[in-house]
């Protein structure tokens, strides 16, 4: 499918006729804007034209009264339409989609309009009800997403990623349908019924025979059991369906919600930082005081350093004569206490006369002269001296200062810091994102339940096919050549049954296999770090980076994410069993420079034609572009008349 | 260019030791009534277009027993 050219009438803040020209030899065409503009609008004229539903930012169909043009709407013209031209395979379709009010009266509803589609497919009117089947053989509207979508949908892609239990549902199914998977997959369920069918002949045939019969009742039973369990299976599928459904119209809130926590943790943590440091300036001021209240020591030092050495050389010269005067006293003491007893206490001998010796050590102990009262008073000296003796408080307060002058900075840093967190966390909607958080968790553990029961129920149905199959054989046995002809046909049917679910294992297998390969490609070309070798891939064609080594890459940028997103997007494009144009909103936006020039240069490699719809922080038409000018087709321009109105102005081509 | 992956080839390939008593062109119908479908949001037709499928192939098979060729044997 090549989109030539699309023209739309009040459509969004496109009042009037506007018409986009995508026609030309180039695959890329560039539709530049800013935010509020129009560039959403302009993709959602598409996806409306070819399916009648435009979407919101959570992904909800928009009701049509708020896709009218505002100023056209006030003034009573309702009427909206678009038109797209387009070819597929050389074969000419025009589009256009029409509404206008039943009655004159003012739309308050989507049913208050008409609804006229006209296709006109290589010059002959296709009749209505061969419309949309046709639009879905072209670009079916279930795998649309890989073709028309915003930024947003790289997010999707992401999810893939997560944990197993919380895997978005929706998506993997939409990549299976559009690499094919489902045309082998539901054949099995037809099949399943014509087996069913055929297997019913076959009983009512055989139920003449009592021995036939006693199987066919069972084997009814048994089927009727699995039909039941069949239809079961169906509504727990839908069921996935729409809680997935659900779980990815919060999944945008739930990403608020997840910030805003990220954001009341770094609140705490910073309250909590500012706290110690407040509680450490305190400390600090009281430690300051006390060095303070002895500061005046430190003038006395020099003065007092001599006079302590004097009285310590005092002290020392007293207690020499202290220790002296206590050995003579000790020796004297022994000399009278032999004396006295007579004999020696160890050999029992008599004690010999030692009289002259004690009247030496008492002439000794007498020119002594030690005074212990003088000794008392050059120690209380000393201790008084030491007493008032500085402790280096200036060095003290100097270190307490440059502490306290690091922690000033330190908390106001982090006071900023914390009010920045603050202001983040009061703009929020806490209330409502909690609430889309608990919403989501409830509709996840759903999901994990349904996901639980289906694959329950895919196991029972397995074994009453088995039972079934036995009742089966047993009957064949017993059957006439009457009921040879239903025999075979039931045997066509679970041949085609084993054989259908064989190719929907071989055929995911070898599918995974080739995305695995594609996006590895593409990969390498669109990453900045070249030391990856690619990507692997898991059961939910969500990719994981590999390094040089082959291991996996656990961390990886909100950046690198998108890079993985577009080369998945690109390998699903090649593999696809539809093509078509990729139109893409916004898709740079947590790019850096590098990363956007590799992307920018592999778009025109990614479909036959590619639309971009940027804003100028995104691509800079004058330094980004050069690398794929000779690839663009056309550049236009949408330019505000109005907060309601906008106009598209070509700029190149 | 990768070699395109085809669902068909990989159901014709499996087939003589899979499904070894199905002709090869019912698998082929068969595999081309879903292809056709499988983008279709109601697809009542398809079972009924199976069924006429394979009520032709067996038909197709009485015709060359008839005939003295073997019917059970893929083509």
């Amino acid at each position: 499918m090549h989109i030539k050219e699309v023209e739309v009438h009040n459509f969004g803040p496109y009042h009037g006729d506007h018409r986009v020209s995508l026609d030309g030899g180039r695959p890329v065409t560039l539709i530049h804007g800013e935010n509020m503009r129009g560039k959403t609008s302009f993709l959602n004229a598409i996806r409306w034209a070819l399916y009648g539903t435009a979407l919101d930012r959570f992904k909800r169909p928009m009701e049509r009264t708020k896709l009218v043009n505002r100023d056209a709407s006030e003034s009573g013209d309702w009427k909206m339409s678009v038109k797209l031209v387009f070819d597929v395979d050389g074969v000419p379709y025009e589009l256009t989609r029409h509404i206008q009010p039943w009655l004159n009266a003012v739309p308050r509803r989507d049913a208050d309009f008409d609804e006229r589609v006209y296709l006109i497919k290589d010059h002959e009117h296709k009749k209505p009800e061969e419309i949309a089947p046709e639009i879905n053989r072209v670009l079916p509207e279930r795998v649309s997403r890989f073709f028309l979508f915003d930024g947003e949908l790289l997010n999707e892609y992401e999810s893939l990623l997560a944990d197993q239990d919380r895997q978005e549902h929706g998506i993997k199914e939409a990549i299976e349908r559009i690499l094919g998977v489902p045309a082998v997959e539901n054949a099995i369920a037809d099949l399943r019924t014509g087996l069913r069918d055929a297997s019913k002949r076959l009983q009512d045939l055989l139920r003449q025979d009592n021995m036939a019969n006693a199987l066919g009742t069972s084997l009814r039973a048994t089927e009727s059991q699995m039909e039941t369990e069949e239809k079961d299976l169906e509504d727990l599928k839908r069921q996935l369906d729409e809680r997935s459904k659900e779980q990815r119209a919060l999944q945008e809130q739930v990403q608020a919600y997840a910030t805003i926590q990220k954001d009341v943790e770094e609140l705490d943590r910073r309250n909590a930082e500012i706290e110690k440091l407040r509680a450490e300036e305190e400390r600090l001021h009281a430690d300051r005081r006390d060095a303070l209240a002895g500061a005046w020591k430190d003038l006395l030092q020099p003065a007092l350093e001599g006079r302590l050495r004097q009285l310590e050389a005092a002290e020392d010269a007293l207690m020499q004569q202290f220790r002296l005067a206590t050995e003579l006293e000790t020796k004297i003491k022994m000399i009278d206490d032999l004396a006295q007893r007579g004999t020696c206490p160890v050999c029992q001998q008599a004690a010999p006369n030692r009289d002259a010796e004690r009247a030496e050590l008492a002439g000794k102990l007498q020119q002594t002269h030690f005074d212990r009262d003088k000794l008392a008073e050059v120690s209380a000296s000393i201790r008084k001296l030491r007493r008032v003796q500085g402790a280096g408080a200036a060095q003290t307060i100097r270190l307490i200062e440059e502490r306290l002058a690091q922690i000033l900075v330190d908390t106001t840093h982090a006071e900023l810091e914390r009010d920045k967190v603050h202001d983040r966390v009061k703009n929020h909607n806490t209330a409502a994102a909690a609430r889309a958080y608990q919403e989501w968790e409830q509709a996840t553990k759903e999901i994990g339940l349904l996901q639980q029961c289906i694959k329950d129920r895919t196991d029972s149905i397995r074994k009453l096919e088995a039972q079934a199959e036995d009742y089966r054989r047993k009957i064949a046995g017993l059957s006439g050549i009457a009921a040879a002809s239903l025999n075979r046909e039931v045997e066509i049917y679970q041949q085609l049954i084993e054989l259908f679910r064989h190719g929907v294992d071989e055929l995911r297998n070898q599918l995974r296999k080739a995305v695995e390969r594609d996006a590895s490609e593409i990969f390498r070309q669109l990453t900045t770090d070249k030391s990856y070798q690619g990507l692997r891939i898991n059961e939910s064609y969500g990719l994981t980076i590999v390094d040089a080594q082959g291991s996996d890459v656990q961390v990886r940028s909100a950046g690198a994410e998108q890079v993985v997103a577009l080369s998945l997007i690109g390998a699903l494009n090649r593999n696809a069993v539809r093509r078509g144009p990729v139109v893409m909103d916004t898709p740079f936006g947590r790019l850096d420079p590098k990363h956007r020039e590799n992307i920018l240069r592999f778009v025109p490699r990614m479909a036959d034609q590619a639309v971009l719809l940027v804003h100028g922080g995104e691509v800079d038409r004058t330094r980004d572009l050069a690398c794929i000018r000779d690839d663009i087709n056309r550049e236009y321009e949408i330019e505000r008349i109005s907060s309601r109105r906008s106009r598209f102005a070509t700029t190149v081509g | 260019m990768t070699e395109e992956i085809s669902a068909l080839d990989i159901l014709l390939k499996a087939r003589p030791t899979v499904a070894p008593k199905v002709p090869e062109e019912l698998v082929r119908q068969v595999f081309e009534i879903e292809e056709r479908v499988q983008f279709d949001t109601d697809r009542p037709q398809a079972v009924r277009r199976i069924q006429q499928a394979v009520s032709a192939a067996m038909a197709q098979e009485k015709i060359k027993a008839a005939g003295g060729g073997d019917a059970h044997q893929g083509s």
